[in-house]
């Protein structure tokens, strides 16, 4: 039972983790329809930004994740301006062309690293040391950081979504363009916000994960796998389901290292999440029915 | 007999080049691109006609390339039934993986097909008695004895044109045109009396079954295999092959695949900066031709025709 409950903390905190990487990326698809496949590179960012701030500055924990999430914040928003920009308005159906825009600066991105840094593995040890007993239980501080850090921030998406001007706006766009349009909303400027937010989101794991991931320039491939995984399990654009699919897909790796087999994590959650669409097609976002952004049919 | 004038010039074109070039180089580099050529259009045949995304294409490729090893290593099969029966197993594991995406959007479809990819990389990397783990699977039968490629750039040309042939065909059918239905609008196309779930799973059937072929093609040219082939990288290569040359043109994938096989392997001598600008020239032929270069194509077709 003591082992049961152990698994199902840590399963939380990977969750917590795993949701923010796809709320991220849920984001960007809800809004404007595609798919980042530069969102690895931008947490690959985040490792570096992490790593030279805290290790080489000194910076204080706290102000290397604020440091990172602005210039995070900046990097998307430019992304979207210089790349996306020209490219959604040449056609109309973008989606490809952004695929394939985002494909080549992850290429890019990638071989900026490896010629600024070389291939080494830049890491710490860890941040805080010491660990926290409830009752049988244990989690470390720099866990349980983690976790704190990770759920702030989600409830600070959800507010930030929900209730204030800002977050209506992109419902508004992301519901229907032509109609925010009419209503005095510039789609362009929200665009460019939403990626910004969307770099901020992955900037948080990335400076907290520094003692597991370190800072190299393919660091990227796993978040984004899990970020595809998150966001199909949630249902894709829907932030609250990302949330839920975040912790759905945590714990079932935790369990399934615990109690079946390591080498088998990745391939036995991705098959409960395949089993899971087979019974819920448009992801567990469903059981909650407001679907802030889903197009409507004109 | 005009439709087919595109045809006619590449076919000329790539046997031409066969028989000119001795370079062992250059034609491993025509061989490759038969290769990815072939993988690119079929690709395309789910993406671009029918809007299925098969985020996992290249497991299809690798069930191909390790069944056929695996039979002709172990039971002794000989070798182009082995890759036939390569390609139907990976034909038949595509209609599979398609039939629960029926029910779900387009994109799921991409991710549940990007899981089924990553999963059969773990099993391969896994189920070491069978496949030699991530050592990866060496000292497979070739298809030819010798040294010389060109029995083998014969062999994937021949199957690349029957493939564009093959394609061209399929589209001119009343199937093809069901297949574009489906895309354009899947309601009324159900209304139209056509099945959309029937021609989803028969496209990816096809497509698959292609993708099967060549993998077996690829395991008995390249002669070792390992997990690495089920990734999602080569899915990529061959998405980004696909999408520069344009969605939903027969001839585009084809270009693409050319322009990133000679591009990656021209832009050599830039050692360290070779991937930087390789990248970036990416960003710049979508940022310019959000279509693809099928859309240059056209731009010089309507100039002409002025």
């Amino acid at each position: 039972m003591e082992v049961f409950l152990q698994q199902v903390l840590n399963g939380i905190t990977i969750g917590a983790v795993y949701s923010v990487i796809g709320v991220g990326f849920t984001l960007i698809f809800g809004i404007m329809r595609i798919l980042n496949f530069a969102y690895g590179e931008f947490f690959m960012i985040a490792t570096y930004i992490a790593f030279f701030a805290y290790k080489d500055f000194g910076i204080p924990l706290i102000f290397v994740l604020i440091i990172a999430m602005i210039l995070l914040f900046c990097f998307g928003a430019i992304t979207e301006k210089l790349i996306i920009l020209p490219i959604r308005k040449k056609a109309k159906d973008w989606s490809a062309g952004v695929i394939m825009a985002t494909l080549g600066l992850q290429v890019v991105l990638q071989s900026l690293a490896l010629i600024l840094g070389g291939g080494t593995f830049r890491g710490i040890a860890s941040y805080l040391m010491g660990s926290l007993m409830i009752g049988p239980l244990i989690i470390s501080y720099e866990r349980l950081l983690i976790l704190t850090i990770s759920i702030f921030m989600l409830i600070a998406t959800l507010l930030l979504i929900n209730h204030t001007k800002l977050g209506l706006m992109m419902q508004a766009v992301a519901q229907n363009k032509e109609a925010a349009i009419v209503s005095g909303i510039n789609p362009n400027k929200i665009y460019t916000i939403s990626f910004g937010l969307s770099g901020l989101l992955v900037a948080v794991p990335g400076v907290l994960l520094m003692p597991i991931l370190y800072a190299y320039p393919t660091v990227g491939q796993l978040p984004i796998m899990k970020a595809f995984a998150v966001t199909l399990l949630g249902g894709m654009g829907n932030i609250e389901g990302a949330i839920i699919g975040g912790f759905v897909l945590g714990i079932a790796e935790i369990f399934a290292s615990a109690y079946i087999s390591t080498l088998m994590k990745d391939g036995i959650a991705f098959a409960i999440m395949i089993l899971v669409l087979i019974f819920y097609p448009s992801g567990l976002g469903q059981f909650i029915k407001r679907y802030k952004f889903s197009r409507s049919k004109i | 007999m005009r439709d087919y004038s595109n045809f006619i010039i590449i076919s000329i074109i790539f046997l031409l080049s066969l028989f000119i070039i001795n370079n062992p180089y250059f034609i491993h580099l025509i061989i490759l691109s038969g290769i990815f050529g072939i993988l690119a259009i079929y690709w395309n045949l789910l993406d671009g006609y029918l809007g299925l995304i098969n985020f996992g294409y290249a497991a299809f490729f690798g069930v191909g390339a390790y069944t056929s090893a695996i039979l002709s290593m172990k039971l002794n099969i000989t070798l182009p039934l082995s890759i036939f029966i390569g390609g139907i197993l990976a034909g038949i594991i595509g209609i599979l993986v398609i039939i629960p995406c029926l029910r779900m959007v387009t994109f799921s479809t991409a991710i549940v097909t990007l899981a089924f990819g990553e999963i059969m990389r773990i099993i391969a990397s896994s189920w070491t008695s069978l496949t030699k783990g991530e050592m990866g699977l060496w000292g497979i039968p070739p298809l030819f004895e010798g040294a010389n490629k060109k029995p083998y750039g014969l062999v994937i040309i021949l199957l690349l044109l029957l493939g564009i042939l093959g394609i061209q065909i399929i589209l001119k059918t009343p199937f093809g045109l069901a297949i574009k239905a489906v895309r354009d609008d899947e309601i009324s196309s159900g209304v139209l009396g056509i099945y959309p779930s029937r021609i989803k799973i028969i496209a990816s059937g096809i497509s698959c079954f292609m993708a099967g072929i060549v993998g077996g093609f690829y395991a008995h040219y390249i002669l070792t295999i390992t997990p690495a082939i089920f990734g999602i990288a080569y899915t990529i290569q061959i998405m980004a092959m696909s999408l520069l040359g344009g969605k939903g043109t027969i001839y585009g994938p084809l270009m693409g695949t050319l322009v990133l096989i000679f591009l990656g392997e021209g832009t050599r001598f830039l050692e360290d900066y070779r991937t930087l600008i390789y990248g970036a020239i990416i960003i710049l032929i979508v940022m310019l031709f959000p279509q693809g270069l099928a859309g240059i194509y056209q731009k010089f077709q309507n100039i002409f025709k002025r």
